[in-house]
Parts: C-alpha cells; sequence; structure tokens
C-alpha cells in the first residue's frame, strides 16, 4: 500500500501526550458524581440520619474534602411509602439539609414521574471527607429504594 | 464525627450501627406555674 512519507511523524508521541486528556489534568476541572444507594431492605425505615453506602451490599464512600456540593438526582427504583407522615433529608455528617431540606416522602420531588436535577439546598464546601445522610423523621418509611446521585465540583487550588 | 447539633437544637449522635440518633431539641421555655402565694391571716 503506497504511503506518503510527509505524515510520517506528522503528529508525534510527545504531542499526543501534550494534548491528551488525562484525569490528572481534568481533575479540578470537570464537575464529579458519586452515586449511593438506599433501600428499605437493606437499610431499614426507622427515624434516624442514615449513613448512605455506594451499593446495596455497603461499600463505604464518602463525599471528598474540598467538594462543593451542586446538584442532585434521584433514580426511583420503589417508591418510597409511610405509614405517616414521613419526611426525608438528605445531607452529610454535621449538616444533614446541606443537599435536600426534608420533605415529604411522597412530595413531586421524591417521586419518580416528577423528579429531575435539583440544586443541593446549601452550596456547601466540604473541610474533610463527609459521610451522606438520609435523614427519615417524622415517621418510619415502610419502603422504598433509590439510587442517589450528587454531583460537585472539587476545588481548585 | 460523633455527635453536633444543628441550629434549630437537635442532636445528632452515632450509634453503634453507624446510623445517627436524632434527638429532638427539649423545649426550653416551658410555661411556669404561678407560685403558691399563702394567705396570711
Amino acid at each position: 500500500m503506497p504511503r506518503n512519507i510527509k505524515f510520517n511523524d506528522f503528529v508525534s508521541t510527545p504531542m499526543l501526550k501534550a494534548d491528551s486528556v488525562t484525569d490528572a489534568k481534568t481533575a479540578t476541572t470537570i464537575e464529579k458524581t458519586l452515586k449511593f444507594s438506599y433501600s428499605f431492605d437493606v437499610n431499614g425505615g426507622d427515624t434516624v440520619a442514615k449513613v448512605l453506602a455506594a451499593d446495596l451490599q455497603g461499600t463505604a464512600q464518602k463525599l471528598p474534602a474540598g467538594a462543593i456540593l451542586k446538584a442532585f438526582y434521584l433514580d426511583i427504583d420503589i417508591a418510597f411509602a409511610s405509614s405517616g407522615s414521613a419526611t426525608i433529608k438528605l445531607g452529610h455528617t454535621g449538616v444533614t439539609d446541606s443537599i435536600l431540606a426534608a420533605t415529604a416522602f411522597d412530595n413531586a420531588a421524591l417521586v419518580a414521574a416528577t423528579i429531575g436535577w435539583e440544586f443541593c439546598a446549601k452550596g456547601t464546601k466540604l473541610p474533610a471527607d463527609k459521610d451522606l445522610l438520609f435523614t427519615i423523621a417524622g415517621a418510619a418509611l415502610t419502603g422504598g429504594e433509590a439510587s442517589i446521585y450528587i454531583t460537585y465540583q472539587e476545588t481548585i487550588a | 464525627m460523633d455527635e453536633w447539633t444543628e441550629p434549630d437544637g437537635t442532636v445528632y449522635r452515632r450509634k453503634e450501627n453507624g446510623d445517627y440518633e436524632i434527638i429532638s431539641p427539649k423545649k426550653a421555655t416551658k410555661a411556669k406555674k404561678p407560685k403558691k402565694t399563702t394567705k396570711k391571716e
């Protein structure tokens, strides 16, 4: 097959490396998202602030130090249920309503058909690694399962 | 962080299973009963 030798080393490896998009270059300039999981069957529905894990197997995960909380989305697999007037809050250790203030379990913000990406209630910058808290108050939940996506911006030095 | 108090006075305290117990703030201003006054005759 004929080759045009003018294109030999047209783009050198050092140039490719210089232009490549690596995690080191984008780590602080691109927003990141972590997924946490809640399931009534796994976590229960009692009125406490529950520390959520990355998955239903309990893989521990924290929001990182320096993260500026931006937005969240709840992917509802099983609708939240309660025999009373349960409310749900999302936040982190130290501030239980930094992401979502107390909201009725059947509010549009927590129902799959009407849910959407929402800005976090407070533009909190985390001073240290923090657990994600899922706080149930008012009454116990009797069902529900959801994946919770939290988007944040890392602090740029 | 094992325990903290939120601005509304609610205390969150870590339980053995890792979750946080919610302790409602005590009502700081209870209505005081009027002092009994004994009439001196």
